[in-house]
């Protein structure tokens, strides 16, 4: 890990950052005014889930994130807080009373990637597939496997991402219609 | 948020062979470094998608940007082909090695690094995911083992990463 936070380190003072955006411990840690001193630059992180907070109920719910109870100082010595919801900072505020700003996402992230048009319709209610993204616990994977179980007669369909995992593989390949 | 700093003159500029003209631009332009976690250059993760969404705005508005990301075996290859191929961008890739020692002093990894500008005006920094993943223990050990050296990281207060102790990191001096 080490070799990685110089690299990390390196790397941002080649680039000379005005602002350094980041969303998870290690970063902050390695980009926190302790460890770059000489650096004059605003640190933002975003909070993209509640599961990223190092309090709360959701806490350590997202594997890679709330690594330590201490990342809670390090949010705190950071020039701004991103909330991406009006739900995410409320929480960082009842659990933590820690203070965030709420914005939406730029609109870019909503639109289709090279004009910033409304994603073109799919037409695509006539295939054959159920389907969804990134199944894992905290994205309902059990209301999937429960919905694969009661109808055997309809045929599902997954895309593996970052909360995938060999225990919910192994209950997937139980069932015929999932793929 | 606000910005802190307005740039000055004196900044120094890289000396990679990717810096575009944006380095050196006007002194009203922020220059964004974002570290994202999700893997994959294109990855499906929404934060990623609303994290770049951000940088590709910026950029189109002429300020720098550049981000630290993960790439799948290939995938750079793959992009760099399809601009050429449809002769959108010149694309200058720069390749690098990062030598990673492993936490439990067995060898060393060595990470494929990619350095680009994306069509979009985004610059990247990218490391190869497979090869980054085993230097903390591939695939199955990966959370576990980065949760743990990022606790370690995070909860020993002083740190110097340049001079390794026995257990990757090192005791900091300054």
């Amino acid at each position: 890990m080490s070799d990685f936070v110089t690299f990390l380190q390196d790397e941002i003072r080649r680039f000379a950052p005005t602002h350094i955006i980041s969303n998870d411990g290690l970063s902050m840690q390695a980009t926190s005014a302790f460890e770059l001193p000489d650096m004059d630059v605003c640190r933002v992180a975003v909070v993209h889930t509640a599961e990223q907070l190092p309090f709360g109920p959701y806490a350590g719910g997202v594997p890679g994130h709330a690594s330590s109870p201490r990342e809670f100082d390090l949010l705190r010595q950071l020039d701004g807080i991103w909330s991406v919801s009006q739900a995410i900072q409320d929480y960082a505020m009842k659990y933590g009373q820690l203070q965030t700003k709420f914005f939406v996402h730029h609109p870019w992230t909503y639109l289709e990637e090279v004009a910033h048009q409304l994603p073109t319709q799919m037409h695509n209610w006539d295939k054959p597939f159920v389907g969804m993204i990134n199944p894992c616990a905290v994205k309902g994977s059990s209301i999937l496997l429960s919905l694969a179980e009661t109808c055997p007669h309809l045929d599902f369909l997954v895309y593996k991402s970052w909360g995938f995992d060999d225990a919910l593989a192994k209950q997937m390949e139980c069932l015929r219609n999932m793929t | 948020m606000q910005s802190r700093s307005s740039i000055d003159s004196s900044f120094s500029l890289s000396d990679d062979t990717s810096v575009t003209s944006l380095e050196s631009s006007e002194c009203s332009s922020m220059r964004v470094f974002l570290i994202q976690t999700a893997r994959g250059l294109f990855s499906s993760s929404g934060g990623y998608k609303a994290n770049i969404c951000l940088l590709r705005h910026l950029a189109s508005r002429g300020h720098a940007v550049r981000q630290l990301c993960y790439f799948h075996e290939n995938e750079v290859e793959d992009y760099v082909q399809k601009l050429a191929q449809a002769a959108k961008h010149d694309v200058r890739l720069r390749r690098r090695t990062l030598q990673m020692r492993k936490g439990n002093d067995t060898a060393d990894v060595k990470v494929n690094v990619a350095q680009l500008t994306m069509e979009d005006g985004v610059e990247i920094i990218a490391l190869e995911k497979e090869a980054f993943d085993a230097a903390f223990g591939g695939k199955e050990n990966l959370h576990n083992e980065m949760t743990r050296e990022t606790a370690g990281y995070i909860e020993v207060p002083r740190y110097n990463m340049s001079q390794p102790c026995k257990h990757g990191l090192s005791k900091n001096i300054r």
